[in-house]
């Protein structure tokens, strides 16, 4: 039996879809499908990496900044449910973290210390080629019902389409091209928020936010606002001109 | 798994067995070597490195295997087009197969000098991290045809290393426009692939040097160089630094470089 409404489901195909079609932003475009995932599922939060030009695992995006930790966490210690999902190309799911550190004994007592009681993880698959999985987390146990498995497998393809569609196919590029740009994305957008997070004197994630709120209001490439603003902090005077603090 | 730090690992020590140049410490000398290195690596006519500003505009070519190469990227700067500029502004791999062809149309003036070199094929790689945008590696080849993906990969490792070498100069050598690169005193063997060479997709890392990017008033290159300069001083790995930055728990503001 499906948990999943069809009708979020549609909803959430459409606004994805949606996003598809301009010129997008692949990090942004990332984050609303964890963002979207962890709605649909009615999950915790979701997280989603992608492989590197030399097929190791690095962080794109994640619903939520404890979701971001226990990413990050997956790809130091290279091991956890996505790490598996990459390398056996199905699926993974566990019901029970207290129970799986046999399984992933650094990961899963992090997990459970995050306040995650279970995780799942879909593949990003392009052909044959694994690019990387999607992650979603739970505060409950819990297993997806065969159905709603399938919904979550078709977000993931969703995110592959996009990561390969990114600025259309542009002449002679590879997927490992395509991966290397995208990678190079996330660190400017990290340095974008090390520099707006030391003009506002806020953490990074709420620079992120505000980077990701300013660049939507204005119909911006967030990457491309965040890569002028760290070459020229008056390009985007809104967003860089330091609020004076209460 | 480990088969990224393996791939450089084994590109470092081939750019290695290649003769020092005769300033073997200055940056142009050291990226002269891995230019020669990466003829022989990736079986190529020619191999040239381009350093553009912080607006992505060529400043000129730094280190060559051969006058050719270093002549087709003059050409380039002349014309304001061709693959090492595009890869530049891109940010992205430029792979341009059949310069009589494909490539004829979409650099007229630039692929007509490349094939009075004999240049049928040019592929250029950028050099850069996140925003900051350092330059172009660039390889020529007699022949049509793309590269082996295996070749792209070597590459790509290439165009890292030569990144990290030029991130292992002193400030004063990539400060502002990049201007006196060729002069640079070298860290010795700073260009080495250490641990936490900080290449590697470390949140912490790319928002520390944001966040001194600002502070120090000092552009995205520069700030990596402070951070690894503290990270080096201090022989602290460069991950744990950035946590420092992060946190306000350092002041680099004082650091001399």
């Amino acid at each position: 039996m499906s948990t999943i409404s069809s009708a979020r489901l549609a909803e959430t195909f459409v606004q994805v879809a949606d996003t598809l079609v301009d010129d997008f932003d692949l990090i942004d475009f990332l984050t609303l499908v964890t963002e979207r995932a962890v709605e649909l599922a009615g999950s915790s939060a979701s997280g989603l990496l992608l492989s590197d030009e030399h097929g190791r695992l690095q962080f794109m995006a994640a619903s939520t900044e404890s979701a971001r930790l226990i990413e990050l966490f997956q790809v130091q210690r290279e091991e956890g449910p996505c790490q598996d999902c990459f390398r056996t190309g199905v699926a993974i799911s566990e019901s029970a973290l207290e129970e799986s550190s046999g399984r992933w004994p650094s990961f899963a007592p992090r997990a459970v210390e995050a306040g995650f009681r279970s995780v799942h993880a879909f593949p990003l698959r392009h052909q044959q080629t694994l690019i990387g999985a999607l992650n979603l987390f739970d505060s409950v146990p819990r297993e997806f019902s065969g159905t709603d498995a399938n919904l979550l497998q078709s977000l993931a393809d969703v995110a592959t389409i996009g990561i390969l569609q990114e600025r259309a196919i542009r002449r002679g590029e590879l997927l490992t091209e395509q991966l290397q740009r995208a990678l190079n994305s996330r660190i400017t957008i990290e340095q974008a928020k090390g520099a707006l997070s030391q003009l506002h004197g806020t953490t990074p994630d709420a620079a992120f936010e505000m980077l990701r709120s300013y660049s939507r209001g204005r119909h911006l490439r967030l990457t491309d606002v965040a890569d002028a603003v760290l070459h020229d902090p008056t390009s985007h005077p809104d967003l860089t001109s330091a609020q004076r603090q209460g | 798994m480990s088969e990224a730090p393996d791939r450089l690992h084994r590109l470092q020590a081939l750019v290695e067995v290649e003769a020092p140049a005769d300033a073997a410490s200055d940056l142009a000398g050291r990226l002269d070597r891995i230019c020669r290195a990466s003829v022989q690596i990736l079986a190529v006519a020619g191999v040239g490195v381009s350093v553009m500003d912080r607006a992505a505009r060529p400043l000129g070519t730094i280190a060559a295997s051969s006058p050719f190469v270093r002549r087709l990227e003059e050409v380039q700067f002349t014309l304001g087009e061709g693959p090492s500029v595009e890869a530049s502004s891109a940010r992205s791999p430029v792979l341009e197969d059949d310069l009589t062809g494909s490539g004829a149309r979409r650099w007229p003036a630039y692929a007509a000098s490349a094939e009075e070199q004999g240049v049928a094929a040019v592929f250029a790689f950028p050099i850069q991290i996140g925003a900051a945008r350092l330059g172009a590696l660039v390889l020529y080849r007699k022949e049509r045809g793309p590269l082996a993906h295996e070749v792209v990969l070597d590459a790509l490792g290439l165009a890292r290393i030569c990144l990290n070498t030029m991130l292992s100069v002193p400030a004063a050598a990539l400060s502002r426009d990049a201007d006196g690169l060729g002069d640079a005193d070298g860290l010795g063997d700073g260009d080495r692939l250490g641990d936490g060479d900080g290449l590697g997709l470390n949140s912490e890392v790319y928002q520390a040097q944001g966040v001194l990017t600002v502070q120090l008033g000092v552009p995205l290159t520069e700030a990596m160089l402070r951070l690894r300069a503290r990270a080096y001083a201090t022989e602290r790995p460069l991950d744990e630094v950035a946590r420092d930055v992060l946190a306000g728990r350092i002041d680099l503001t004082r650091d001399d470089l």
